[in-house]
């Protein structure tokens, strides 16, 4: 199926003012001083429709600026955004039809109110048919397993009943164009897993673009097929998600509590996959296949207290990312 | 899109506003007991000879308690909450919504009216059946016209002035301190704590009399203000002021709204 250019963005600038107050009893005589951070600077962008992209970056990147920029929410200061063909700022009604958005913390749901009550008001403010609606409804709650819940107060869900509930709301109108900002955030495991597999159903389902961001990079190796990496305002990779999966993907980060402080000579053998050593801590990265042989070298030669294997994080992603592809 | 829709997002808004049905209730009965202390102390007032100008005791007492209804009515108002909605930047989920945000506030805003006047006619009927008030006695329908339009106006004006207040929040984080030393002032030159034209016919015309004054004088006197059409036109006049306040920081602060909270 060809794919068209959902997403263009030339030359964007955007920064943000904000004013920073002392601490304690002086901050309260004193307006604080302006800052200005710029987020983006002469940034640009081209994506293509119809797949899944995971956009990732450390805290602070400009991903959910560029999510607001790109929805309409707020205003760059220079520069030419172009989404599904319309000009987001402008807020007309036939690009908003199509754009869905899940926010972390800002909600679609009433809190007082059971879920059913919002999703009634969605249908009402997107228009959508009776029936299209019933169905639609019927099918999303049952895949994210909230059916049971939808006549519940909001307020009594717990976090991840709310968000799958959150998720009906953002994709209630069958979107073409959905972002997803930190969807699996601080969730369980089962919530998380849930939610990923919506993501890609409804994806294939309705052909539709979705871009998630998010701090788990198993959010973005299961549902992704592109990958766009942000640091510091600027685009640092762009491509598709096997690229990043061969460079770092295939790795685990080890880290190791040793009973008493350890040198850097001891771990010889493992040198080339220790990335940190404080005293009596250890960081490994190292890949998939080497984690017996690892494990085994450290409970043989090494009283340890505590050891944890676990996917990498996103920021170590990344710093592997840049020293691999300076 | 139709009356109908709107009608369904209102009443969405009136069982989110019903939610706790004991706090809301309880709320309503402080409301009608801080109706009872305020006409019992005019009440007190008038019986010792006490008279405003302009207006005999029975119209005064009529004033007080019609000020009260149109009150909830016209200063019943929940965009109060966008001001908080900006700051927090929780409004970023309505402006993902394909409908006219003016259209949205206008529906939650007649949604609470609508709860807020129902209600207030239970306060109202044992006062008008003790006191043998008769607020629609002499009412023409030049009188009944007038009524309505004021009750627009001054709906209209109210619901503005605070939409500027809030838009302020794009640019002010601690725009509440404005808006606490306004209403104090409101409340003071609308005309709640006594009819304005027993005091000058100036304050008669200031912006803030069509949110309460007005409406409250023809029913407590019930005959049409000398100079009513002159007192209309100035009245859109405000309202149109208003407005194009509104539009225009309302605009700017678009360009400026980032949405914080995240």
């Amino acid at each position: 199926m060809p794919k068209d250019k959902v997403i263009e963005v030339r030359h964007l600038s955007k920064s943000y003012t904000s004013r920073e107050r002392p601490s304690g009893i002086k901050g309260l005589f004193k307006w604080g001083k302006k800052k200005k951070k710029a987020i983006f600077n002469d940034f640009n962008l081209s994506l293509d429709g119809q797949q899944v992209i995971g956009l990732i970056g450390p805290n602070g990147a400009g991903k959910t600026t560029l999510l607001k920029l790109l929805s309409g929410i707020i205003y760059p200061d220079q520069g030419k955004i172009k989404v599904l063909g319309y000009r987001p700022q402008k807020r007309q009604k036939s690009f908003l039809r199509q754009l869905g958005f899940l926010m972390g913390n800002k909600s679609h749901l009433w809190w007082n109110l059971p879920p059913i009550d919002s999703f009634q008001m969605l249908k009402v403010i997107y228009q959508i048919e009776e029936n299209a609606f019933n169905d639609t409804l019927t099918k999303f709650s049952r895949f994210l397993e909230v059916d049971h819940l939808l006549f519940k107060p909001v307020r009594q869900l717990s976090l991840g009943e709310r968000m799958r509930c959150q998720l009906i709301a953002a994709f209630l109108h069958l979107p073409k164009l959905v972002f997803l900002d930190e969807p699996t955030l601080a969730l369980d495991i089962i919530s998380q897993e849930k939610i990923r597999k919506f993501i890609c159903y409804y994806q294939k389902e309705y052909q539709a673009t979705i871009i998630v961001t998010s701090h788990y990079l198993k959010d973005i190796l299961t549902t992704a097929q592109e990958v766009v990496i942000l640091n510091n305002g600027q685009l640092v990779f762009q491509g598709n998600k096997d690229k990043l999966v061969s460079l770092t993907g295939h790795q685990r980060e080890i880290k190791v509590e040793f009973f008493s402080p350890t040198k850097r000579g001891k771990l010889q053998e493992y040198q080339p996959y220790l990335k940190k050593l404080n005293d009596s801590q250890a960081m490994f990265l190292v890949p998939k296949e080497k984690i017996v042989d690892l494990t085994k070298f450290l409970t043989t030669h090494f009283s340890i207290t505590d050891l944890t294997i676990k996917e990498m994080e996103i920021e170590t992603v990344i710093k592997e990312f840049f020293k691999r592809e300076p | 899109m139709s009356w109908k829709r709107w009608w369904l997002i209102g009443y969405s808004f009136f069982k989110e506003e019903t939610a706790f049905q004991l706090s809301f209730l309880v709320s309503k009965l402080r409301e009608f007991i801080n109706l009872i202390v305020i006409f019992l102390l005019w009440y007190a007032l008038l019986k010792h000879n006490f008279h405003l100008k302009n207006y005999t005791n029975q119209q005064t007492l009529g004033y007080f308690l019609y000020s009260f209804v149109i009150g909830q009515i016209i200063l019943s108002t929940r965009l109060w909450r966008i001001g908080d909605m900006i700051i927090s930047g929780n409004i970023s989920a309505l402006f993902l919504y394909p409908i006219k945000m003016w259209q949205l506030f206008l529906s939650w805003d007649i949604a609470h009216k609508v709860i807020n006047f129902t209600i207030s006619l239970f306060y109202l009927l044992p006062f008008l059946f003790f006191f043998h008030l008769t607020p629609f006695q002499h009412f023409t329908l030049t009188t009944y016209i007038f009524f309505i339009l004021s009750l627009i106006l001054g709906s209209l004006t109210y619901s503005f002035i605070v939409l500027i207040f809030n838009s302020l929040a794009f640019y002010l984080t601690e725009m509440w301190s404005v808006i606490f030393l306004f209403n104090i002032f409101l409340s003071f030159f609308s005309g709640q704590f006594f009819p304005l034209d027993a005091v000058s016919s100036l304050l008669a015309f200031s912006p803030f009399a069509y949110v309460n004054f007005w409406p409250s004088r023809l029913l407590a006197r019930s005959e049409l203000p000398p100079h009513s059409i002159l007192i209309l036109a100035v009245g859109f006049f405000w309202l149109l002021i208003f407005f194009l306040t509104f539009t225009a920081l309302w605009r700017t602060g678009l360009k400026k709204f980032s949405g914080w909270g995240e």
